[in-house]
Parts: C-alpha cells; sequence; structure tokens
C-alpha cells in the first residue's frame, strides 16, 4: 500500500534536543484527528542536517523542508499541505538566509554541500563504464577532440580559476600551458593519487567511486600539453582504489576511449599505474618522480619544475586526483560556470575530510567561502558527546590549527593562509577540550621526523631537534628557552629546506604556539596538562568524599595500583599508576579527579 | 561492444539514458555502498542480509547494486532504496536487521523504515 505523501522527522542531536520526539508525536496526532492516517506516513530520520535551522520535518515526494517547527506549526502543515495540497512556505527552508555570502549558480536547495568533484560517488556502480556515460562520462573528452584546440582547453581553465587540489593552490591552466610550451617529442601526465595526510581520504573516495572521471581528465590533459602517456602514482595502501583503477583501464581501452586513435581522431593516449610504497615524501612532486623513476623517493631542487623537466627528464604536467576530478564538468558547463561559484581568489568547491570529535563525520565537498563554522556546526552536526570546541586542524602535517574566534572564517586559500593555516589536501581534524594542543604538535612532528627522507639537514635535523624539545615538554622538563628555541629551528626549516616536507613541518608548532601559547607556558613552568593527554604531567586522585568503596576502579586498573576496602574510600597508589585512565573512566560516582 | 567511433558513442549515450529511464520506471533497486568506508563498517553483512530475504521473500523483479563512498561516512552500511512509485531514500546505518526492513517494509509492504533515513547532502550538478 503506496502512501501519498511520506513525513520524515529529523532525529539528529541538535533536533532531539527541540523536542523532535514531540513533534513527532504531535504530528502522527494531527494526521490521525485530521483523518488522513492512510494517506500520510509519519515516521522519524536519522538524520537532515538542519543544525540550527531544526526540529525539521522533510515531506516526500514533494523535498520541501519545514524547518523550526512545532507542535502548533504542524497543525497548518496537516490541513493546508496533507489534506490540500498547499506547501506552507512561511515554514519552508530561507535558503538566502543560509547561502548569504557564497556564490552559487542555483540558489533554491538547503543543502550546504555541492558536489562537483564527488558528482557520481554514491550514484554510480564505478565499475561499470556504462553508468559513467549515462552520466555524460567522457562526453568533455568527446567535445575536446572533435571541437576544441589544446588552447582552447587552456582558455577555458583559465576562465574558471582552477586552483590546484593538492595543496599549493597553483593555477592549473598556467601548469598545463608551460608544459604545452615546452618542446619535445615526449611528454608526460601524471596524477598524484599517494594522499598521505593522516586522516585524509578524499583521493580514495573519488578514485574508489568515479575511477573513469581521472581517466577521461587525464586524456584531456594529455590532448592538450601534447602528450600520449600517463601514469597514475597511488599509494599501495588503496587495494580497492586501485582494483577499480585497472577495471576502469580496460573498460576504457575496449571501448577506444583510451588507446589509438581516440574517437577517430590524430589523438592517442594510454596510461597505466604506478604503486607507492608508503612514504609520505613521495607525494611531493620531484620524489613522486624520482620513485617512479626507480629510484630512492628523494626531491630535487626546483628549477627546473616538472613542466620543464619532469619524468624521465621529459616535460610533465602533474596533478592531484581532485584537480582532475573538475576537468570534465568544467569542460562541459564551462569556465565561467565553475568560476561563478565559490570564491573571487579561490573558485569551485573543496572536499574536506571532516574527522575527529564531530557527530557526523565524512566527506563534505563545499563551495569555497563556506564558513568553518557551517562545515563543523551545520553539515558536522556540531561537537560530539557535548564538548566544546577548541580547534580544527587543517592541511595535516602541513598545515595549523584554527580556534574558536576564527569559526566564521570562509574556507580558502587565502584567508587560511592568512591565519597561519593551509588548505592542504582536504584534511580537516576537529578537537574539543580533550584534546592538548602540544601533543597535537608533537603527533604531527613525529609524523614528519619519520617520513623525512634525510636529503637535507634543515628537514634530517631540525625537525628531530624540534621533536626532542617537544618531547622534553609534555614530559615537564621543558625550560623557558625551548620556547624560543623550537621558533628559530621552525624559521631555518622553513628557509631552508629543500622541499615541502620539511618546509612546512614546522607549521603544526608555530601554529599552536600562536593560538595555545598558554598551554605551551601550562607544561614548562606548572608542569600541568590541562587537556589530561600528557601522561607525566597528569595524575589521577580518589576523592575520599564522594568515594563509595565499590571497587570497580581496582577492578579495571590494569596496574593494580588501587587499594582499599569494600564499602570504604580507596586510594590509588601513584607510584604505580601507569595514568592510563581507566579508574577515572570506570567511576560512576565522579569520584576520581583527573589533573 | 567494441571501439567506438563518435557515431558509434553517441549512440551509446543515447541508449543508456533511455535505459536508466526505463530502470527507474520498472525496476526495484537496491543500492549499496560498497567503498572502503561501507566495507569496513559491514556493508558486506547488509549485502547478505537483503540477498537471504529476497530470496525468502521470493521476490524476482529486485536488483542489488553497486556503488561507492556517498558522503555519509558517519552512518555507513548505507543502502539507497529506488521502488517505482515511492520516493528514493537512503537508509544508513543498516544492521543486517535493518536490511531485512527494507525489504519487507519498504520493499513489500511500501512503507518507509522509521529511524534510518538520511539526507542527499547535495542537490545532483549534472541535472540541475
Amino acid at each position: 500500500m503506496q502512501y501519498k505523501y511520506y513525513a520524515i522527522v529529523c532525529s539528529c542531536e541538535a533536533c532531539k534536543e527541540k523536542n523532535s520526539e514531540d513533534l513527532f508525536l504531535s504530528l502522527v496526532h494531527e494526521i490521525e484527528a485530521a483523518g488522513l492516517k492512510d494517506q500520510v506516513q509519519v515516521i522519524k530520520g536519522g538524520s537532515f542536517g538542519l543544525a540550527e535551522e531544526g526540529p525539521g520535518i522533510k515531506v516526500l515526494p514533494d523535498e520541501i523542508v519545514y524547518t523550526q517547527m512545532s507542535a502548533d506549526k504542524v497543525k497548518k502543515v496537516v490541513h493546508e499541505h496533507f489534506a490540500k495540497g498547499n506547501i506552507v512556505e512561511e515554514y519552508m527552508f530561507d535558503t538566502k538566509k543560509s547561502l548569504a555570502n557564497v556564490q552559487i549558480p542555483q540558489k533554491d536547495f538547503y543543502q550546504k554541500q555541492l558536489r562537483i568533484v564527488l558528482r557520481n560517488c554514491g550514484l554510480i556502480d564505478p565499475e561499470k563504464i556504462d553508468d559513467y556515460i549515462e552520466r555524460d562520462g567522457y562526453l568533455a573528452l568527446k567535445k575536446v577532440l572533435t571541437e576544441m584546440e589544446p588552447q582552447d582547453v587552456i582558455d577555458e581553465l583559465q576562465k574558471s580559476g582552477l586552483r590546484g587540489r593538492g595543496g599549493a593552490g597553483f593555477p592549473t591552466w598556467l601548469k598545463w600551458k608551460f608544459a604545452r610550451g615546452s618542446e619535445n617529442e615526449t611528454k608526460y601526465v601524471v596524477c598524484n593519487a599517494d594522499e598521505g595526510d593522516p586522516g585524509a581520504y578524499m583521493d580514495r573516495s573519488t578514485l574508489e567511486g568515479d575511477p573513469h572521471s581521472i581517466l577521461e581528465a587525464m586524456a584531456i590533459c594529455g590532448y592538450t600539453i601534447g602528450a600520449t602517456k600517463g601514469c597514475i602514482y597511488i599509494r599501495a595502501e588503496y587495494p580497492l582504489a586501485i582494483e577499480r583503477l585497472n577495471i576502469a583501464i580496460k573498460q576504457a581501452k575496449e571501448y577506444g576511449l583510451l588507446g589509438e586513435n581516440i574517437f577517430g581522431s590524430d589523438f592517442s593516449f594510454d596510461l597505466e599505474l604506478r604503486l607507492g610504497a608508503g612514504a609520505f615524501v613521495c607525494g611531493e612532486e620531484t620524489a613522486l618522480i624520482a620513485s617512479i623513476e626507480g629510484d630512492r623517493g628523494m626531491p630535487r631542487p626546483r628549477p627546473p619544475f616538472p613542466a620543464v623537466k619532469g619524468l624521465f627528464g621529459k616535460p610533465t604536467n602533474i596533478n592531484n586526483v581532485e584537480t582532475y576530478a573538475n576537468i570534465p564538468v568544467i569542460m562541459l558547463k564551462g569556465g565561467d560556470w565553475y568560476k561563478s561559484i565559490g570564491t573571487e581568489n579561490s573558485p569551485g568547491t573543496k572536499v574536506f575530510a571532516l574527522t575527529g570529535k564531530v557527530n557526523h563525520c565524512g566527506l563534505v565537498e563545499v563551495p569555497m567561502g563556506t564558513t568553518l563554522r557551517d562545515v563543523i556546526f551545520n553539515i558536522g552536526g556540531g561537537i560530539a558527546n557535548g564538548k566544546k570546541f577548541k580547534a580544527a586542524q587543517t592541511g595535516g602535517p602541513s598545515g595549523g590549527v584554527i580556534p574558536p574566534e576564527f569559526l566564521d572564517t570562509p574556507i580558502d586559500y587565502d584567508h587560511l593562509g592568512k591565519l597561519g593555516s593551509i588548505m592542504g589536501s582536504g584534511g580537516l581534524i576537529v578537537m574539543d577540550e580533550d584534546d592538548c594542543m602540544v601533543d597535537v604538535s608533537k603527533f604531527y612532528l613525529q609524523f614528519s621526523v619519520d617520513e623525512s627522507c634525510g636529503k637535507c639537514s634543515p628537514c634530517r635535523i631540525g625537525g628531530k631537534q624540534m621533536l626532542d624539545i617537544l618531547g622534553k615538554i609534555t614530559k615537564g622538563n621543558g625550560v623557558m628557552e625551548d620556547i624560543d628555541r623550537l621558533q628559530r629551528i621552525a624559521e631555518a626549516m622553513q628557509k631552508a629546506s629543500l622541499c615541502g616536507l620539511g618546509q612546512t613541518a614546522s607549521n603544526p608548532v608555530v601554529s599552536t604556539l600562536k593560538y595555545f601559547e598558554q598551554e605551551y607556558l601550562d607544561h614548562i613552568q606548572d608542569k600541568k596538562c590541562v587537556a589530561g593527554k600528557c601522561r607525566a604531567l597528569v595524575s589521577f586522585e580518589i576523592n575520599a568524599d564522594k568515594c563509595i568503596g565499590c571497587g570497580i576502579c581496582a577492578k579495571r586498573c590494569p596496574a593494580d595500583a588501587i587499594v582499599g576496602e569494600k564499602r570504604k574510600p580507596h586510594e590509588i597508589i601513584q607510584a604505580q599508576c601507569v595514568k592510563c585512565g581507566e579508574c577515572y573512566n570506570a567511576c560512576k560516582f565522579d569520584a576520581i579527579t583527573k589533573g | 561492444m567494441g571501439k567506438l567511433d563518435v557515431k558509434d558513442f553517441d549512440a551509446l549515450r543515447v541508449k543508456v539514458k533511455e535505459d536508466k529511464v526505463a530502470e527507474k520506471e520498472n525496476k526495484i533497486i537496491l543500492k549499496v555502498g560498497l567503498g572502503t568506508c561501507g566495507l569496513a563498517a559491514g556493508a558486506q553483512a547488509a549485502i547478505d542480509a537483503l540477498k537471504t530475504e529476497i530470496a525468502k521473500e521470493q521476490l524476482d523483479n529486485v536488483e542489488i547494486q553497486r556503488t561507492s563512498c556517498l558522503g555519509l561516512c558517519y552512518c555507513e552500511p548505507n543502502i539507497e532504496v529506488f521502488v517505482p512509485g515511492m520516493p528514493n531514500v537512503i537508509y544508513g546505518n543498516v544492521t543486517p536487521e535493518v536490511a531485512r526492513k527494507i525489504v519487507v517494509k519498504h520493499v513489500v509492504n511500501k512503507k518507509l523504515v522509521s529511524g534510518y533515513i538520511f539526507d542527499q547532502l547535495s542537490p545532483d550538478i549534472m541535472n540541475v
């Protein structure tokens, strides 16, 4: 039995706090009272991402979203919309309000995301080339080969304003222009799918969900710069993406969309995969090239840039997966369309891997210019477990932290740069009051030190020295001079390292020092870790007034460090305590303090 | 099908688009998110439960299709359900039990399953 309408009441955390349960019950009641039980199914949703606009009701199949609903508003919806088919416009989501500072061509939708890079992910079967073709796949390649000259492609890219999405944000049209301008019979197109930032999986999802978009884009690039061979350098830790890419390449070849004389033109293009072997530094373009050539992944000085002298010494265009994923759409819809989205200096969208202490982790694609607040509190559903937002880390090991006072910053290359962070490849890690900023900077620096290739002294020695200092500070052995030392080594690494890894490895430290200097001072002067993360500086104690002697903490303690008789206050033997925090988590009477 | 020239490609485009329209009007489709995120969250168990229930109910016009990450990573496994005549919905947190309910309640009895519906994250830019 089919219903005429389906009314879905959002039940996310934010809406639950605003009594979505009562809303649900009153809606059910009103529908029954109006005799519409057989025409309208009322159900609870999981989440509709309405955040501060909730509690909300979505009506299908009309695709109408009513926001800020209440029991009395429900009556009107039932009598007007469900009984008579008249949509109640005054309760509808006001798109003008939410998209106020973002340029988007089509304004009458309520979602904050705009999936361009991820346009096919979740919609097509990535292992069926016909699915991709049904979604206008390879139409851009056909248009380019039959209606456009290479210069036309570059002009369109220039109009679009697309900037490299790997992190540096270099104008893509300029990169392609340089490669096109280099005179050589042999040229290469390379895709950087090494995605090494911890917590980043944007490229993985794009490759697993829409592999053909990258193949098409690389063929378009080959035509534009004069290359007939391409290579996708992908990290071996992505087996599913590798499998799907291989299937896609095979299918494209069967259809003649890769190989000799594509679409019967003079243009031939073939490509293959090369697997990385677990080195973060191979995400740096010159180290990546060295790796494909069979050498140890170590960067070399630039100039000459890969566009002039790249893979095997030939002119090479290297772009990130996400940059390529935008190309077919720009060719089909035009550079002007793309430029109208996002901000003046950062057109288009950006994919973020939103992770950390948010309720809704996931892959998020938003127009540039969307604020951090919208991403974290609206799309992300706010901070989990009722905690408070402390900082957002962007750009992975090369990036910095952004504290609460900058939550309304529009996300784009220039604004993030001004705050001392970078866009990076799109990792966005949200932190709450339980995260220690000194510990965070130590974590990222540890990663960079592990991944340093060792070729240049500033990175090899500087990174290790900074890490040692941070280690001292987190163990309670820091001194005030350490802060000055950290700043000076950071500056040396920034100025003198051979590649981006060394140049940016100190960013997390510099950024946390800038915005959270007090935490460093707490660690150094007071030997305290306010977040309770640095074990050496944390001690757990049982409050004898609150302890009822249930003994649960003692049972949980892995070090047998808690003693006491039944029903009498227990005690922690500090010398034996390993600071794991199990007792603190287990106590149901709030009798254990952490500090 | 062998190598396509421009004419073949245009003809193929027309055919696949027509097939897609026909599919939407006639077939019941359960699209399961099978990216690394979905697989890690248990999408395979959800698919197995779907298959078992479909066989039990002896439904012969239901097709399980594969897709990848829908972006709803926090509530994987995800299944998008297409039943002609009903609105398309995306289910999240699909355990084998929820998968069974989807077949029985949604596919057979044309009622949405309460508590598990999540929203499309973005308008479809290929169709705006």
